[in-house]
């Protein structure tokens, strides 16, 4: 985004004006974080509150972050921690309801409808390691050595997990790659 | 490489996470094995199709809601810990007071009882010292210091 401050430049003021500095922070990283919540949980209300679970650790321990640090990998971190050690309790508590006028809209511009639930289902269905190492590496285009930083595990564990998700993600699949390639056969 | 090899190659292929040889010989084993070749197209494939997946729209408005959120409770929190610190603070002072009265009313009226009350002094401290020494040597320390004290008195 044109004129956004680095991080960097962010955090120098941290000490003075802690809460804008945070709020800054917020603004800039927060749909990236739903984002990650959102394809892990796979609703827009669990991921909302995760969302606001994870800034809200986030500000508690703010101050600590280090000047210099990568901020989004600390987030993600802080996220894929929440996410995969506290869903359950998440899902017990009661959730506090957003604005109205906060209320996602969902849109699916795709016009399969069928293939989308059916991805949503197969990511949902993974086990929780191999479904954050998938969503770290589709979606948020990380390499195997930032998701073994953020998950906190080996390169090559973080290899194994994908390895095994990617195969179950193609045999849970086969249906609609034959379809998409029968689509463009017809083409 | 064989294909059981190559197998375990083909994610991390695709992913670009190999060395430039090693990339080198999964390429050169997918042009030659079909099997191999149609396991990576599948793979591969398959991941493409999570590109489907949006991402539902949210408000910008959300953002500052989790901000506004995120800032009241930790500060909500660390003042609800003051607040309970020093409730217990409060309470332990209040406590500490009140067992200083009970042990300064304790000792005051013991203390008045040994300083206002002659008469009893010597039955004190005939019934406390009574037979203590029958059966220590009379050549003891501890019952030369008693008759130096008795002495003085």
């Amino acid at each position: 985004m044109a004129g956004e401050k680095t991080d960097e430049k962010l955090l120098l003021d941290r000490n003075q004006r802690e809460r804008e500095v945070f709020t800054e922070i917020v603004q800039k990283y927060w749909r990236r974080i739903f984002a990650v919540t959102y394809r892990y949980l796979g609703n827009i209300h669990d991921a909302q509150d995760m969302t606001q679970e994870v800034f809200t650790r986030a500000y508690g321990a703010f101050l600590d972050f280090k000047n210099g640090g990568n901020v989004y990998g600390w987030l993600v971190k802080i996220a894929v921690n929440l996410c995969i050690n506290e869903t359950k309790s998440m899902r017990r508590k009661k959730s506090e309801p957003y604005d109205d006028e906060c209320e996602a809209q969902m849109h699916d511009v795709h016009e399969n409808r069928e293939i989308v639930e059916v991805l949503k289902g197969v990511l949902t269905s993974l086990p929780e390691s191999q479904r954050m190492a998938v969503i770290l590496s589709k979606f948020e285009g990380m390499s195997y050595q930032e998701i073994s930083q953020v998950m906190g595990k080996s390169v090559s564990s973080v290899e194994s997990l994908l390895a095994r998700a990617r195969k179950t993600i193609a045999k849970k699949m086969q249906k609609y790659i034959s379809l998409e390639g029968s689509k463009k056969d017809e083409v | 490489m064989k294909c059981k090899e190559i197998k375990r190659k083909i994610v991390p292929y695709l992913d670009g996470e190999l060395g430039k040889d090693e990339s080198m010989r999964v390429r050169e084993h997918l042009s030659k094995c079909r099997s191999c070749a149609d396991e990576a197209e599948n793979l591969n494939k398959a991941w493409q199709l999570f590109s489907n997946l949006s991402i539902p729209e949210i408000p910008d408005s959300f953002g500052e809601i989790v901000a506004r959120r995120a800032v009241l409770r930790v500060e909500r929190g660390s003042e609800l810990s003051d607040k309970k610190l020093s409730y217990w603070l409060r309470i332990g002072a209040v406590l500490a007071a009140a067992a200083g009265i009970v042990i300064g009313v304790f000792l005051g009226s013991g203390l008045s009882k040994i300083f206002n009350e002659p008469s009893t002094e010597g039955v004190f401290k005939e019934s406390i010292l009574d037979g203590i020494f029958d059966e220590v040597p009379q050549d003891s320390p501890a019952v030369i210091l008693v008759g130096l004290v008795e002495g003085e008195e």
